[in-house]
């Protein structure tokens, strides 16, 4: 192995001036969480029809019970 | 279960700060020569080369480019990984499970971080998802500060068991000649001197950015008792993945959570019939990216009761010399290439367990050890290593 000792070279600098663009879909779940905060000032979630914990964010299955979309979803 | 598979060679960078002297390429073939060199094995010998770090920190995507030739990878087969925090030891699992399986006879682990080319920071906090994430992510420090906060108030720790934390990791580390951080720290007022970044984490209750890599050469059975006589054995390795900005692995103020951490050692131990972790396993290697973390995750994976994690600090019980010794190689505080963190925990562990420590070799002799990662999805990992199966 080499030992490293004190620095010989410099670095080179670059410098990107970019903005970088996000174009992305809230989806189903999440977008009716910011469609009711925006129109209705009102913060929305589901819950699994299963265990009946609140999903936080909104989503289309609970992680624990592995209850997916096809069962009926229940806003609060 | 699967062939039986040891490390047969680890090695490490000297981990620093910065490395103007050298370019990534560089830096990860002197942790895979030093690997190579302690398994008394040429780079031919290897089967397949598995590749770890966490894109973007260094400012570009696949940084690994340009690293095939340097690393062995060459026309072999292999892989690249990228899982954040976890990166080091998912890397290591995804080579011991190919090993494992058959498909190899021998392959090569490696985990590296260049920190110095880049901003992890602006990572963590910029490139999140815009969707959900984005609103969330504040970087390491304030999720880590939080997390801090919420333990103070239900465990009763005080910031001076932080500071003995730090003590603790900086004696290891200052007998660690591959450790980035060694300040020589006497007490724990000097570290209570140190500013803090966000209440109640001072600079020196956070890990460094250090550039370095590690790598771990593993073999199976058979190969193993051919390179070397003293094979450290992976006993087994357990994944647990959560979702990100959820209010676990950062404190859990509702109680209503679960923990990824939890889950992860309680299927380790019953797995590997550990019912007395501190009688069972004779030292373990965490991540801990923050003193309050260590505490937390002595209570985690049953090294003490739940809320009594300071305890075993303020004991002495966790130090190189102590009864059930954790990181006695400084830790993640001390040396922090995050993509490389999980293995040198792993790699640390294996040292212990071989007994080739050097100065920092615990006083307990080490038949069994632990190592652990937290990272990406709030995953923990924890790999189980042996002297002998």
């Amino acid at each position: 192995m080499t030992m490293t000792k004190e620095p010989s070279q410099e670095y080179i600098h670059v410098t990107i001036d970019k903005r970088r663009y996000y174009r992305w879909p809230t989806g189903k779940y999440i977008g009716k969480l910011y469609k009711e905060a925006k129109d209705k000032k009102k913060l929305v979630t589901n819950r699994c029809p299963k265990c009946k914990e609140l999903l936080w964010p909104p989503q289309a299955v609970c992680g624990r019970c592995k209850v997916g979309k096809q069962a009926k979803i229940g806003w609060s | 279960m699967g062939h039986r598979v040891a490390i047969v060679g680890v090695g490490q960078t000297h981990h620093r700060a910065k490395r103007p002297d050298v370019n990534m390429a560089e830096m990860v073939g002197e942790a895979v020569r030093a690997a190579l060199a302690d398994a008394q094995l040429r780079a031919k010998n290897v089967e397949a080369v598995f590749c770890g770090n966490m894109e973007t920190f260094e400012g570009v995507y696949l940084p690994d480019h340009g690293m095939a030739d340097e690393i062995g990878a060459f026309m072999r087969p292999g892989m690249k990984l990228a899982s954040a925090g976890t990166t080091g030891s998912a890397v290591f699992a995804e080579a011991f499970n190919f090993v494992a399986a058959g498909l190899f006879r021998t392959a090569l682990a490696i985990g590296f971080q260049k920190h110095d080319v880049g901003s992890a920071q602006a990572a963590l906090a910029t490139t999140v998802t815009p969707i959900w994430g984005r609103g969330a992510s504040s970087g390491a420090i304030a999720e880590f500060a939080q997390q801090a906060q919420i333990y103070m108030r239900q465990s009763g720790a005080k910031e001076e068991h932080a500071a003995m934390v730090r003590l603790k990791a900086d004696r290891g580390a200052c007998r660690n000649p591959y450790a980035h951080l060694r300040l020589g720290l006497k007490s724990v007022d000097e570290v209570l001197k140190s500013g803090y970044l966000v209440w109640p984490i001072r600079l020196l209750d956070f890990c460094p950015q250090s550039c370095g890599a590690t790598a771990a050469v593993i073999a199976v059975e058979e190969e193993a008792k051919k390179i070397t006589r003293k094979p450290v054995w992976i006993a087994d390795v357990v994944t647990v993945h959560q979702e990100p900005f959820r209010a676990s692995s950062f404190g859990d103020p509702t109680g209503r959570e679960t923990y990824s951490q939890d889950v992860a050692a309680e299927r380790l131990y019953k797995r590997n019939g550990i019912t007395d972790p501190r009688k069972d396993i004779d030292c373990a290697e965490v991540y801990e990216p923050s003193n309050w973390e260590e505490m937390m995750l002595y209570e985690h994976f049953h090294f003490c009761e739940k809320h009594k994690g300071w305890q075993l600090i303020e004991k002495g019980i966790t130090e190189i010399e102590g009864e059930f010794p954790v990181n006695a190689s400084g830790g993640v505080l001390a040396t922090n290439p995050i993509g490389a963190s999980p293995m040198n925990r792993i790699v640390e562990t294996a040292l212990q367990v071989r007994g080739d420590a050097g100065e920092h070799q615990v006083t307990r002799d080490v038949k069994t050890a632990v190592a652990s990662a937290l990272g990406s999805s709030n995953w923990t990992m924890l790999t189980l290593l042996k002297r002998s199966l």
